[in-house]
Formats: structure tokens, sequence, C-alpha cells
């Protein structure tokens, strides 16, 4: 299992989805099966960096955003 | 050496279009976790941006998969061939509906779009940009000082005018009184006629007095954000509604395979093959007779710079160079001495 993060549910899917693909055939073999099963992995890596990356930005702006309404608790009460 | 032995499948060609039908399935998958951030418009922009390069590397692969099933089977296959037809004349909608609905987002926000007003700010003389490098180099004034420039000059037909147009400077979703921001950036994405740019740019055009003399032709350069203002221009008739002739487009890093421009409208499209920008609207326009896309490889990290574009530029080989040159020839007129007059607009939202 790759660590994508379980929030967000439908890349997990897809990402599962992608590595079944790879364990569909058992019998095909050669290289246009090496060259299939290269390029899904390398989707899947680029899969798990861009979730990473997205959960950091969501963190982010929801820290923001979080900070902007005690801001303006703080400036209600002062 | 030995001879080759009888060559053995050992997967079906059904297989292999059902392979093409999962990998499209997990595009929809991926898009879907677009709606979880709706409520975020930052993330999900960024979402965007970081996915659309997988879901097209994926469509690749299962266009792959439905390919080599018909070479297998060495014969038309009626079905797959119009199913991907419908599915390619959908993903250009697909991501104008997108745009359209993160703009939906940003004016919930307090962003989306507002009153414009282009004021000019200097006028300068300088050479005629008759070549590409030219061009670009005059981009990266218009970027630098985020201003929309006019470059007017005499031709043997009537006045030349050149329009520069810079990519997006303000990227948050809130009230910003640049016009170039995000919310018009997805406006513009949206729908052609919207944006805060493309009417500053018509005023500003109405300023120098585009179109007030017979054989007036202009010319649009516009970076990112700029080449889909361009574009936008262009498709909904504001350029000839001033009474003016469109050249063409040059737009470097833009998402503009998708524009709906008249027929026989020239354009040069200048891309990085890593870019992921020009790929946002999921469409591809090979050359014509009439469009040129130029796929250059990046030169460093930064592949969306609009100086990294200028170094790939620098590398590319003299004849290719001189193609693209007669290539914006057939935009311009080929003008290539001469001086001609260059005006700043300050393109700014003027909402309270």
């Amino acid at each position: 299992m790759t660590g994508i993060n379980l929030r967000q549910g439908s890349l997990t899917i897809a990402a599962t989805a992608l590595m079944e693909l790879m364990k569909q055939t058992p019998g095909w073999d050669g290289p246009a099966k090496t060259e299939f099963d290269r390029q899904i992995n390398e989707i899947l890596g680029r899969l798990e960096e861009a979730a990473i990356r997205i959960d950091f930005v969501h963190y982010a702006e929801a820290l923001a955003e979080t900070a902007l309404k005690e801001a303006a608790v703080v400036a209600v009460v002062l | 050496m030995s001879a080759a032995g009888p060559v053995d499948f050992v997967v079906e060609p059904a297989e292999l279009h059902r392979f093409g039908a999962v990998l499209l399935s997990t595009i929809a998958m991926i898009d879907a976790t677009h709606a979880s951030r709706a409520g975020q418009p930052v993330a999900l922009a960024y979402g965007i941006a970081a996915l659309t390069p997988i879901t097209l590397d994926i469509h690749k692969l299962a266009l792959a998969c439905f390919q080599s099933a018909g070479n297998y089977q060495s014969c038309e296959n009626l079905l797959t061939p119009s199913f991907i037809k419908k599915f390619e004349e959908i993903e250009p909608a697909l991501a104008r509906g997108i745009a359209a609905g993160l703009f939906a987002v940003d004016k919930l926000v307090g962003g989306g779009e507002s009153p414009v007003t282009a004021t000019a700010v200097a006028t300068a003389s300088v050479a005629v940009a008759a070549s590409i490098p030219a061009l670009l180099g005059r981009l990266q004034r218009s970027s630098a000082s985020q201003e929309i420039l006019i470059e007017t000059s005499s031709g043997v037909s009537g006045r030349q005018f050149t329009m520069y147009l810079p990519g997006t400077e303000y990227w948050l979703p809130l009230n910003s009184k640049k016009a170039f921001d995000l919310g018009s950036d997805l406006a513009a994405f949206a729908k052609p006629g919207v944006s805060a740019p493309e009417r500053a740019a018509v005023q500003a055009l109405a300023a120098e007095g585009f179109g007030t003399r017979p054989g007036d032709s202009l010319t649009l350069v516009g970076y990112s954000e700029g080449g889909i203002i361009g574009a936008n221009l262009i498709s909904s008739g504001a350029v000839t509604h001033l009474g003016g002739r469109v050249g063409g487009l040059v737009a470097v890093a833009s998402p503009v395979s998708a524009a709906q421009l008249p027929e026989g409208t020239r354009v040069i499209s200048i891309e990085h093959t890593d870019d992921p920008v020009p790929a946002l609207d999921l469409a591809e326009h090979n050359s014509d007779s009439n469009w040129t896309t130029v796929k250059l490889a990046p030169v460093g990290l930064q592949t969306h710079e609009l100086s990294s574009y200028q170094q790939s530029l620098s590398n590319l080989p003299t004849q290719q160079l001189a193609k693209l040159n007669e290539a914006l020839a057939g935009i311009t007129g080929g003008r290539q001495y001469g001086s001609a007059e260059i005006t700043g607009f300050e393109a700014v939202r003027t909402r309270g």
C-alpha cells in the first residue's frame, strides 16, 4: 500500500486500482509488460508525492483560516 | 543465429481494453478528489495543478492500451476509436467546467471579477520587435512591470499594433487590486469576454486608437494567463469590434490549444515539454498551416518561468528559430526594421 492519505479517499482507490492492474495478468511477460509496470509504478510515485504536497497545502490553508478567525475574535474582544 | 520462434500473445486484446477502461476510471477518481477541496480554494487550485499532469499521463497509457488491442486484432475497432474521440472532445469542456467552479468559489470568498481601468503610465520609442526572442524580451518587460504594453509602428498596409500581456501576478483568491490575479485567471479560463484583463486590454487598445484607421492590425503576445487573455480577445470578437483586424496570437506557456478561434487565425504556441500549465486545458493542438506548436526542452527546473523559456529559445538550432520567425512574419506581415512607440498600461480593479 502506498502512503497516500486515507482522507483523500478517491486518490487511494485510484492508486489501489492502478496497483491491481499490475497483478491482473500473471502470464503476460516481456518488454511490454515491464514497460507497462514501470509506467504504472512511476505514476503511483507521482500520485503519492502529489498527495503529500496537496495535504501540506490543505493544512497550511486550514491553519491560515483558523489564525484569521482567531485574530478577528481577538480584535473584537480588544 | 537462431530463427525467431512463433509470436505468442499472452495478453488478450479484450484484457487490454479492460486495462484502458480501468485507467480511464482512475482519472475520474482522481478528478473526484477536487470536489473534496471545494471549500479551500488554494488547496483546490494546487490540487488541480499537481494532479492534471498525472491524469494526462494515465490518459496516454489508456490510449496505448486501446491502440495495442487494436493492433493485436489487426483490424479496425469501430467502437474504441469513437469512444476515445468522444472522450477527447469532452476533456477541454471538463477543464473549463472545473475553472468555472473554481471561479464561483473565488467569488464566494470575496474575489471574482470587478470593474477595471487601464491607465497609460509611460511611453517610449523602441526598435520594432521583429523576432520571437525580441517578443519574449518585451514580455519579460511586461511581466516585470505588470503592465499591458502596446507597441505601434507604421507598416506598408497600415499601422501595426502588438499587445504584450503578462502572466498572473497575484495568486491569492481574495480581493486584489491587480487585474492579473487568480480570479481573472479562472474567469478567463472558464469563458471569453468576462475577465478584468480582457476589459482592460480593450480600454488600452481604444486609448491607442486601434481600429480608427484603415489597415490597423493587431498581434497579441501573451505569457501564461496573458496567452489565454489574448486568445479570448480574439474569440470574443472584442478586437475586431474595435474596427481593426487580428494578425494572430503568440502564446508562451499558455493553455490555448482548446481556444475556439475563428478559422484561419494564425497562432504560435511555445511550450516546455514538462510545463504543466499549457496542458491545463487537457488538449493538444498539432501544428498545421495556421497553427505552430513548438515544444521546447526546458532549461533548469523552473519550467514555467518566462526566463527559462528565453533560455530554451536561445538553445534552439538556428534553422528552427528561423522557421519560427517565419511563422511570426506570417502574423505580423513581415516587419523587420524601423522604430515603434511603446506605451505601458496599468490595469487596476476599481471596486471599493
